[in-house]
């Protein structure tokens, strides 16, 4: 019968009925009875006299015919034409052989459904009992058939009882937590059974809007009323988000960052003119970051969250996969066997520029829903270096209620917090993990973090005696704690000293210290609260100090209960705390509880109960000692600790926010999350206060008490090494602590080879990160924009620890600083590129805008940015220079330009034999910044005055400050390039390599501080002799102002210096004769000097041109290769002649 | 190595041989073992000075294996061969000479660079520049240099064979001692 669908037949012989439907419904019908008769007519179909019933309802019920391309969930779900999908998810309607991959089907009277899902927009396609379904061609592969038993699950009958565009959803959720969770429940917990619902369902029902719900009829009614079965009023489902294994989530983003390559490459100038960047003679791309929030994307993540023992990273973890996460707020303690729920969060894709031709544009608004149903083989493309996930703590919900799962709430862990003696302490560094993550390594290195301990200790009575927990509400908190000091106001009366006494300190601090020993004795008793409680109060001597103890729950309710600060007295005469009464120690962190190290923060407040792990317990002078280890084991857990007061007017909200508005801490703080669009906050910057935010335990302190911790603080951070941010004033500090590094390795022991210098923090903004020997390019093969320096994901995981280089700057200052070092794969941390706000900590100054990693120094990811396209122009600025320390100059070995094929950076013994040309370019300083910048400090340096004020040249953006590049020919050897693997040989004609160098490097080159340069130069015009060599540099600064550009050009022969013959250009003034003499004496002086020794590389081929375009040489014509100065130094003849002796030997 | 300022110990020097040459500049050639060199870098005391006029200085530096003549020209204002240069150039490179020929004394440790060339059948350097060193220590450099340059670049065969390499490396012409 079902073929004659869409055929005029007449049948005869029918008898008309009226019937009901339910109560209300009737419907008019023909029923057959014994002489019915069927047959087609042979009269064409217009002359039919034919009225046709209008389909009642909406206009969303048609026909569709496409080739099946997918058939999933046991057929429940079809995909057609890989776009479309059907369901037949109704028992009744049990799929027919014939649908298989591969075969062509018609399909009358289905309910055409558009749901607008965040996640993605399609066609759906909901079959009911009226639809035909018919096969125009079979399937033509030997694709599988899909048979469903018949069961009568409670799934089942819940699939039955949505709309469709809910029951859509709801398959796929089911298919996502069978992924998800495969290995962790059983398929039968998953899905439930006959009298249990599955996890799936109950999640489910716990997002699933009521009005989804349909009541369903038998097979008749909903035939007659077919829209009864599941069509959608209004199938808007912008709420409803997709749940997603890991997996899929990751190969989405993978697809939007594709999308992203594509529309650049459609755009090839921007990625040649933006996102190519130099450093010194290396051309490398810079990185790009896309940030998405959920509310785009419209998927949920869900998982556990852990560390992960390979990287030792957070990330959140499913079946299918894991993903890195940033969690700003992350408590100290979490079941890792809780599922999280994160429907609002950012997603960080992170990834270099790349270009391929082999890259198609994919549809990355929406979301593939096959990836969920079938895993799709992986697809050839340019990935992401990083994909991470941010999201906030607060935000996320646990499902272990909702699923009923077994929950470890961790606020019961706070509740531990029974009773009994805490120190507080603050984290003053945090040294990098030096683990290597092996499941199997028994002795697993531990994590360290260098703490002070403040005078200041924390105690809570017991629970059963006068306190009591509350619950906290908005209203009640002051009341609250003016009640909780009422009720101890007789006892407060008997022990609450004048905050300060000065005359008594002394006696004071000895009491203390005595009864401190005290009370821990009791504390180690088995009744270790009370024993506290009675002995604390014997404190007559100490400052007891009341306050509110509130435990951060991520439920409405909010624990309080009475503390008491016990404060050691001053020693100091203004009544503040010495350095002394702080103690040093260093916090040992066992691999097994490295989350809890995680969660430390450099700067930030903890709270740690007093145990026999601490050392030093018992000593009387125990606030003297500094110094001691202690280890921190699950047993002694560590909660981070948040100040509020009672000026804080609106103390509920953060307390429910997690977030504190710190209005009464201080001048300088900003809101802990990021105010600008865009931005995602990682972690607290040293400009934010540390006692704000994101406490596990809040102590609510009157104001007084507040302002006594805050002086406290204050002299404690006084003797520690806080972050600066750079700007003109650092550079300042940077040439003193250069100075001082630079006595203090004279003094040092000369034959130790360690970099000297002062250890400092730094703030700022990162402006490029790029590997440092990165390997050069090949020079003949002319494959361009493969950066060469750019760190690839594969050197970032595999190669590491590779040398970075990290451009750092502050704000929009052209200032910036540079970071080099080691970092290794674990310290490394997550979002570490452009456009990311950092704290560098315990890096050494090594130069004037040079610093060192050290393998002490932590850094920290304050805030991360979009960087895209138009990322600000501002921080395209390039760098100057930087005077390494010469000892640092020992771990490279000299070599000769012969061995240079090696194309790394090498040292190189050479003397400057002929300039070849010489090129000076000016620009017009614009603006008054540069100008400023022009008159940096550092003057110290030789040639500073004029190297300075051309140290950052940006001739992409408006505010040019100088730019000058020499270019020298220098012959260290005879220079003969073979190869036993090849024998080739390779004879460039030239044998000698040009060397360019900028700022205080070309000045060496120069000879422009040498002794035998100022006498042999003459000033034109007062004929006379220099005095020094700012006098050369001066007057070279005058010619330089005069005429915007020089080219000085060599057409001599070349490798002659009595052979020079050059000529002076310039577009808009002619050189006089006087300062073409002078210029000539500086190139013709600088030919004869000394033996230098020079840091390079081979300059890449983007660097040339990009050195082309920037000199407006054509380099192409030189045979020669170039080499980029990084450093020039004077050599050190007996040093050198030692280290080469033992290489002959 | 032609171009290059080849750095080599006196005795090196004085085995090169010279072969007669078309060219009108340089009359002679010279190749060590086989192959072409034309600049030298030497380093050594200034054991003999014998300045003639404003014409030229001729001085002998003694690196510790033998003596290298050396002749720093001086003529340059009246010299037909810079009569075709921008004036003020030859002004600073006659001034430049001067200079030098004041600095190359007795006794001091001079580092020398220049052309190779033949007076009279005897080899000798003829000077493009000189830098006085006021550190000994870079005598002793400079004869480890030269020992490394023999070793790894200058005996090393154009075209090598991997055994020819070998022999190469092992049977080293320059005295290491």
């Amino acid at each position: 019968m079902s073929k004659l669908v869409g055929n005029v037949v007449s049948v005869t012989g029918l008898k008309k009925k009226l019937i009901y439907i339910g109560k209300n419904d009737m419907c008019l019908m023909f029923i057959t009875t014994e002489k019915a008769a069927l047959c087609k007519p042979l009269l064409p179909l217009g002359c039919l006299p034919i009225h046709r019933d209008e389909i009642k309802g909406k206009a969303d019920f048609g026909a569709y015919t496409g080739i099946v391309t997918g058939v999933y969930m046991q057929g429940m779900v079809i995909e057609l034409d890989e776009k479309v999908w059907l369901l037949l998810s109704d028992r009744l309607l049990a799929p027919l052989h014939p649908i298989r991959v591969g075969a062509l089907i018609c399909l009358r009277s289905i309910h055409l459904v558009r749901p607008k899902f965040p996640w993605t927009r399609m066609l759906l396609l909901g079959a009911c009992f009226r639809t035909n379904i018919n096969v125009k061609s079979f399937s033509p592969l030997e694709s599988q058939c899909y048979i469903r038993f018949q069961t009568q699950s409670m799934l089942g009958k819940f699939i039955e009882s949505v709309t469709f565009s809910a029951r859509f959803w709801l398959l796929l959720t089911i298919s996502s937590f069978k992924k998800k969770f495969a290995g962790v429940f059983t398929e039968k917990e998953i899905l439930g059974s006959k009298h249990k619902e599955g996890l799936a369902q109950m999640y489910a029902k716990s997002q699933l809007p009521s009005c989804v719900f349909r009541p369903r009829h038998g097979v008749f009614t909903e035939f007659c009323n077919h829209n009864l079965c599941g069509c959608d009023i209004d199938p808007n489902y912008n709420n409803l988000k997709l749940v997603v294994p890991i997996s899929s989530f990751i190969s989405h983003c993978e697809a939007i960052w594709e999308t992203v390559l594509v529309r650049m490459q459609n755009n090839r100038d921007t990625i040649m003119k933006n996102n190519f960047y130099y450093c010194e003679g290396k051309s490398y791309h810079r990185l790009m970051r896309r940030i998405m929030s959920s509310e785009d994307i419209g998927l949920v993540l869900m998982g556990t969250l852990q560390i992960s023992p390979s990287s030792g990273r957070l990330q959140m973890v499913d079946a299918s996969g894991s993903i890195d996460v940033v969690v700003p707020d992350l408590p100290s303690y979490y079941d890792i066997n809780n599922v999280y729920e994160v429907k609002h969060y950012s997603v960080v894709i992170e990834g270099l520029p790349e270009e391929d031709e082999a890259l198609v544009m994919h549809d990355s608004e929406s979301f593939s829903c096959k990836s969920i149903f079938h895993q799709a083989p992986l697809t050839r493309g340019i990935k992401p270096s990083s994909i991470y996930v941010h999201f906030y703590m607060k935000n996320i919900s646990c499902l272990n209620f909702c699923l009923r799962l077994p929950c470890v709430d961790w606020t019961d862990n706070l509740r531990e917090i029974k009773d009994g003696l805490f120190h507080i302490f603050m984290v003053s560094h945090k040294f990098p993990a030096i683990q290597k993550f092996h499941d199997n390594s028994i002795n697993k290195p531990s994590s360290f973090v260098e703490a002070i301990i403040l005078p200041w200790d924390l105690s809570l009575p017991g629970e059963n005696q006068n306190t009591h927990v509350a619950e906290f509400s908005k209203e009640n908190l002051k009341e609250h704690l003016e009640c909780t000091c009422r009720t101890n106001s007789s006892e407060d009366q008997r022990h609450k000293k004048p905050k300060l006494s000065h005359g008594s300190t002394r006696v004071l601090t000895a009491n203390l210290k005595d009864n401190i020993g005290e009370t821990e004795s009791g504390c180690d008793s088995s009744d270790c609260g009370t024993s506290v409680d009675q002995k604390s109060s014997e404190l007559k001597s100490s400052h007891r100090l009341r306050c509110l103890v509130l435990m951060r729950s991520f439920k409405n309710q909010t624990p309080v209960r009475p503390g008491i600060l016990l404060r050691a007295n001053s020693n100091g005469k203004d009544g503040t705390l010495g350095k002394l009464s702080c103690r040093k120690i260093m916090l040992e962190f066992k691999s097994d509880i490295y989350n809890s190290c995680q969660f430390l923060h450099v700067g930030g407040y903890y709270v740690m109960k007093y145990g026999k792990e601490l050392p030093l317990q018992n000593m009387k002078d125990r606030y003297h000692v500094t110094g001691g280890k202690t280890l921190v084991t699950s047993q002694t857990p560590v909660w981070s600790l948040s100040f509020s007061c009672d000026e804080v007017l609106s103390l509920s909200e953060p307390l429910q926010g997690n977030t504190l508005q710190t209005s009464s801490i201080g001048t300088d703080e900003v809101p802990c999350e990021s105010s600008s669009v865009g931005e995602l906050f990682f972690q607290r910057s040293p400009s934010q206060r540390p006692l704000t935010l994101f406490g596990d335990v809040n102590l609510h302190l009157f104001d007084d008490t507040m302002n006594l911790l805050k002086s406290d603080m204050a002299a404690l951070e006084d003797g520690l090494v806080r972050p600066i941010g750079i700007s003109e004033e650092t550079h300042n500090s940077f040439t003193c602590m250069m100075g001082a590094s630079v006595l203090s390795s004279f003094t040092a022991d000369p034959d130790c080879r360690l970099p000297h210098g002062t250890l400092i923090s730094i703030h700022g903004n990162i402006v490029d990160v790029h590997s440092f020997d990165c390997d050069s390019l090949d020079f003949k093969t002319n494959s361009s924009y493969k950066g060469t320096g750019d760190i690839q994901p594969t050197r970032l995981s595999q190669q590491l620890p590779s040398s970075i280089c990290v451009h750092v700057s502050k704000g929009h200052q052209i200032v910036t600083v540079k970071l080099r070092g080691i970092l290794s794969k674990h310290v490394y941390p997550i979002g570490m590129g452009p456009g990311v706000s950092a704290t560098f900590h315990r890096v050494l100054v090594i130069g004037q805008h040079d610093l060192m990693l050290t393998p002490v120094s932590f850094i920290v990811i304050n805030s991360i940015k979009e960087v895209y396209r138009e990322y600000s122009d501002s921080f395209r600025s390039q760098f100057g220079s930087g005077i390494l320390n010469a000892k640092m100059l020992d771990i490279y070995s000299t070599s000769l330009f012969s061995e240079l094929i090696q194309q790394k950076a090498m040292r190189f013994r050479c003397r400057p034999s002929m300039s070849w040309c010489w090129k000076v370019k000016i620009f017009d300083i614009e603006n008054s910044q540069s100008r400023e910048q022009s008159k940096a400090p550092g003057i110290n340096i030789p040639c500073a005055g004029f190297i300075l004020g051309i140290r950052t040249y940006d001739f992409y953006s408006r505010s040019c400050a100088h730019f000058h590049v020499f270019k020298f020919h220098m012959d260290g050897v005879s220079k003969q390039v073979y190869s036993d693997v090849d024998s080739v040989v390779a004879y460039d004609g030239s044998l000698a390599y040009c060397c360019w160098a900028n700022a205080e490097r070309a000045a060496t080159l120069l000879r422009l501080d040498e002794e035998s340069m100022i006498n042999t130069i003459r000033i034109p015009k007062r004929g006379s002799l220099p005095k020094s060599s700012k006098s050369v540099i001066h007057h070279l600064q005058k010619i330089l102002k005069k005429h915007h550009r020089i080219t000085v050009k060599n057409f001599g022969a070349m490798f002659d210096s009595s052979c020079q013959d050059f000529t002076f250009s310039n577009s808009e003034n002619i050189v006089s004769t006087l300062d073409e003499n002078f210029l000539k004496l500086i190139i013709f002086n600088a030919c004869c000097g000394s033996v230098l020794n020079v840091i390079g590389s081979i300059m890449d081929l983007n660097a040339i041109r990009w050195l082309e375009e920037l000199s407006g040489m054509h380099m192409a014509m030189d045979s020669m290769q170039n080499i980029w100065a990084t450093d020039v130094h004077y050599a050190d003849h007996r040093s050198e002649a030692t280290n080469l002796i033992q290489e002959l030997l | 190595m032609e171009n290059s300022h080849v750095k080599l110990l006196a005795f090196d020097f004085h085995s090169l041989t010279q072969k007669p040459c078309s060219s009108s500049s340089d009359p002679f050639n010279f190749f060590r073992k086989g192959k072409q060199v034309s600049r030298i870098e030497t380093l050594g005391v200034v054991v003999s000075r014998d300045r003639k006029g404003d014409r030229f200085l001729k001085f002998l530096i003694d690196d510790g294996t033998e003596c290298i003549s050396c002749i720093l020209w001086l003529n340059q204002l009246d010299s037909p061969y810079f009569s075709r240069r921008n004036p003020s150039d030859v002004r600073i490179i006659a001034q430049m000479a001067k200079d030098r020929a004041t600095d190359i004394q007795l006794g001091v440790l001079a580092r020398v660079r220049g052309r190779i060339t033949s007076y009279r059948g005897a080899l000798q350097v003829t000077v493009e520049d000189v830098f006085i060193e006021r550190d000994a220590n870079a005598e002793i450099l400079h004869w480890l240099d030269c020992v490394k340059l023999a070793r790894s670049c200058y005996n090393v065969s154009t075209r090598p064979s991997p055994l020819q390499a070998l022999n190469d490396q092992s049977t080293t012409t320059v005295n290491e001692d």
